[in-house]
């Protein structure tokens, strides 16, 4: 090393150093690192017999095996440093020549091509062994048979060696390869083993996380998982239930340790089966639903789906069980049922209905029919009350009407008959009468008849019996005989005074005949005056019956006059009123015409001058008074009767209303005044205390 | 002297009139013959009569009068002097108010205004006879 460095001095020094190099007896050579070489010393040159060695390979120089062994030992050089070792030169002419080399790495040999420095020196033994091998050549044959043999056994050995050196490199090179696969694999099954664990662990998670309630059993069956969702359920920690067997589980649902529906996976059990509800197989799964009355507030319904676990040789393993509440959908269900059920009963109810209501209807249908009948006869029947309440005020009139036509018909009758029996007797005995009277008798006879013709004093049956028994009195005090006789026929021909005058007369002995003929001879004539005032009077009642009943075909207003109207109605009622009954009228005669129905009208005073007499039982004051006040003509009927009591003063103008016994009123009366007053535009309205009540119509002139 | 009457009772004189002219004209001065002309007013003849010796036979009485109807007037009668024959004359009478007084009064026969001579004449007989 300390040359080495002299050498990379200045030039001097290294002239110096060639000086010193080339003297020395020791070869030196500079090599590059392919063996070229790159300065040598003389020695070297003197020593292969060549001038110039630079920029030759140093293996050019070596023997073949020498090169093998410089070239391998070279390879260790960059961590040896430095290596000794002996090996054989070849000269110029191919002489071998032993050295003993020593070979140093030149550090730092980057920054110059130098790479390594041989030292050579000549191995002098080996040449004096080489000498003394001459000598015994033939030991030395032997020597080198026996090289040979041990070099080839050597090479042998080398061979098998190299083989051994590449097996083992194959070897070797199998193991790394198969170390690297079971890394791979061992990297594999770490990554399997944690994605196992991963899973395992998401498995739990995802189980302990269900929604539903799950219970993992091992095939001994131990209680491996309780998730969150089944302590919810149960109420019992998965601390207090994993790791429990002996059907452990089963208790919070059923109170006591048996078999549960995760069981059936492990052991087929028929009755176990059958005591779930609803038990379905899907599969390897098996569903069932049961009640518990342990859990929830009222007892839940569950539904269980077991599984049984297997492992990859399908051997059951375990099994699981999830299960759901499903209690809602069970009540949901049942309410369903029920209100399906209720459905049913509404439905059978509704289809009962529906058949009474299509007998309801038909039946409703027939009452219709018959009610549209009824109506029909109704309408009829309302007409003919309304005509019949007509003829009802009608009808009242009928009794007095068909009297007071009757009675001056009866009376015409009988004096009909009178004037002509008289007539036919006084006919056949009035020639001789006459020539059986003297003058006085005549005289007695045409007075008697006079007086009879012209006694026109309308008196009652009262004062005739009064007149009468005076007369009777004057006769029978004369010592007439026929005094009643006379007495009677002299009222009769309604002589009742100056009977003195007649006294001698009636001693005569005609007297009698006179009297009698002049009794039938006035008769006649009073025959004829009844029969006058008969028809007069039947005259009255036919034309206010004509005017009561005046129809009106038009059904239009006519000017009619209500005084005139009124005054009909009255002279209708005469009999009635006549009797017991004062009348006082109190009638504007200014008042005009108005636009009416005049026998609606008509109608209208009928019942109101028929309830004031019903009122008065025909006995009272009856006050009719016609005024006009502004543009209305007020008819205003007071009776004198009993009044109308408070409580049906508001019903009084109500159809069908009525204070008279069955038969008698039609109730119709008033509703029927206050239409027809209503469809003249006009009012009605009374007042009523006992003794005076006031019915007031109040009627527009001007419609 | 004992007095045989026919008493008429009718609302109306002209009826009275006639009536009285028709027996008279028939019976004579055989009866005596009084008229009255309501119920309350034949009511005092009748008593009146009787309390002076009279016989009353034969009463012909209207129906419709005012205050007593003739049906009620018969009935009253007859209670008191159901010897008295009664017939009615009227030109209007319920059916009721008839057979009432047939009933009640022993009603004769009841005949209608306007009445005929004959049937008159004969139910007049027909009571007397009766008496």
């Amino acid at each position: 090393m300390k040359r080495q460095n002299t050498y990379e001095g200045d030039q001097q020094h290294q002239l110096l150093s060639k000086v010193l190099l080339d003297t020395i007896n020791e070869g030196f050579v500079l090599l590059n690192e392919e063996y070229k070489i790159i300065d040598c010393n003389q020695y070297i040159c003197k020593l292969l017999c060549i001038d110039d060695i630079v920029s030759i390979s140093i293996t050019e120089f070596l023997s073949d095996d020498s090169k093998i062994v410089f070239q391998n030992l070279r390879n260790d050089l960059i961590v040896k440093k430095t290596n000794e070792y002996s090996i054989s030169l070849l000269d110029s002419d191919k002489h071998t020549i032993p050295c003993k080399i020593t070979e140093v790495l030149i550090d730092n040999h980057s920054n110059i091509e130098a790479y390594s420095l041989l030292m050579i020196s000549e191995n002098v033994h080996f040449q004096e062994l080489e000498k003394e091998s001459q000598t015994g050549t033939n030991d030395i044959n032997e020597l080198s048979t026996k090289c040979k043999s041990l070099e080839q056994t050597v090479e042998s050995l080398q061979n098998s060696m190299m083989e051994l050196e590449v097996s083992q490199d194959n070897a070797l090179f199998e193991l790394s390869i198969s170390q690297n696969e079971i890394i791979e694999q061992r990297d594999n099954l770490e990554v399997a083993l944690n994605d196992l664990k991963n899973a395992e662990n998401k498995i739990s998670s995802i189980i302990h996380c269900m929604p539903d309630a799950v219970l993992v059993v091992d095939k001994n069956g131990i209680v491996v998982a309780w998730n969150m969702a089944m302590e919810k359920l149960t109420g019992i920690k998965a601390a207090d239930m994993l790791g429990k067997g002996d059907y452990e589980y089963a208790v919070p649902f059923y109170g006591t340790k048996r078999k549960i529906l995760v069981d059936l996976m492990f052991e087929a059990d028929e009755i176990l089966m059958n005591s779930y509800l609803n038990i379905s197989h899907d599969g390897e799964i098996i569903r069932g639903e049961i009640f518990t009355s342990l859990l929830g507030n009222e007892g839940l319904y569950l539904q269980g789906s077991a599984s049984a676990l297997n492992d990859m040789n399908e051997n059951v393993i375990g099994a699981i069980e999830i299960i759901r509440d499903i209690t809602a959908r069970v009540k949901a269900d049942e309410k369903i049922l029920e209100q399906q059920k209720e459905m049913a009963t509404i439905n059978v109810e509704l289809r009962q209905t529906m058949e009474e209501l299509t007998t309801q209807r038909d039946m409703l249908a027939d009452k219709t029919t018959m009610l549209a009948e009824t109506l029909d006869q109704l309408e009829k029947s309302q007409h003919k009350l309304v005509e019949s309440a007509k003829m009802v005020a009608l009808g009242q009139l009928i009794a007095g009407v068909a009297h007071e036509i009757n009675t001056p018909l009866g009376a015409i009758r009988s004096s009909v008959t009178n004037i002509s029996e008289s007539l036919e007797n006084i006919l056949s005995s009035l020639p001789n009468f006459f020539d059986l009277l003297d003058n006085n008798d005549k005289k007695h006879f045409n007075s008697l008849l006079d007086r009879s013709i012209k006694s026109k004093i309308t008196i009652t049956s009262k004062e005739e019996r009064t007149f009468k028994r005076t007369i009777l009195s004057m006769l029978d005090n004369e010592g007439i005989n026929q005094a009643d006789d006379y007495a009677d026929t002299l009222v009769d021909m309604g002589i009742y005074d100056g009977i003195e005058e007649l006294i001698p007369f009636l001693k005569s002995g005609k007297s009698d005949d006179v009297l009698q003929m002049a009794y039938k001879v006035s008769g006649v004539l009073r025959s004829s005056r009844t029969i006058n005032i008969a028809i007069e009077r039947a005259s009255k009642i036919v034309f206010a019956l004509k005017n009561f009943t005046h129809f009106n075909q038009t059904g239009e207003m006519v000017k009619a006059n209500i005084i005139e109207s009124l005054e009909i109605v009255l002279t209708l009622y005469y009999n009635q009123i006549k009797q017991g009954v004062a009348l006082i009228k109190r009638f504007d005669e200014g008042i005009i015409d108005i636009m009416c129905f005049p026998d609606e009208l008509n109608q209208v005073w009928t019942n109101l001058i028929y309830n004031a007499l019903q009122a008065m039982q025909n006995s009272g004051t009856l006050e009719v008074d016609i005024s006009k006040n502004g543009n209305t003509v007020v008819v205003a009927i007071t009776d004198s009767g009993c009044g109308i009591p408070e409580e049906i003063k508001d019903k009084i103008f109500m159809p069908f209303f009525t204070t008279k016994p069955q038969g008698e009123g039609s109730g119709l009366g008033l509703d029927i005044v206050k239409r027809i007053i209503e469809k003249h535009f006009g009012q009605i309205q009374f007042e009523s205390v006992p003794g005076r009540t006031t019915f007031k119509v109040t009627l527009p002139i001007n419609i | 002297m004992l007095k045989n009457v026919i008493l008429c009772v009718d609302d109306e004189k002209i009826i009275l009139n006639s009536l009285k002219s028709q027996l008279k004209r028939e019976f004579g001065n055989e009866y005596t013959y009084e008229v009255a002309e309501n119920a309350i007013d034949a009511e005092e003849l009748i008593d009146e009569l009787v309390f002076d010796g009279c016989n009353i036979l034969i009463i012909v009485s209207d129906w419709l009068m005012p205050g007593i109807k003739g049906d009620e007037f018969l009935i009253k009668i007859h209670k008191k002097y159901p010897q008295i024959v009664k017939i009615m004359l009227t030109g209007h009478a319920s059916e009721e108010a008839i057979e009432k007084a047939v009933v009640e009064a022993h009603l004769l026969k009841c005949l209608a205004k306007p009445w005929s001579d004959e049937e008159l004449i004969q139910t007049i007989k027909e009571g007397l006879n009766k008496v």
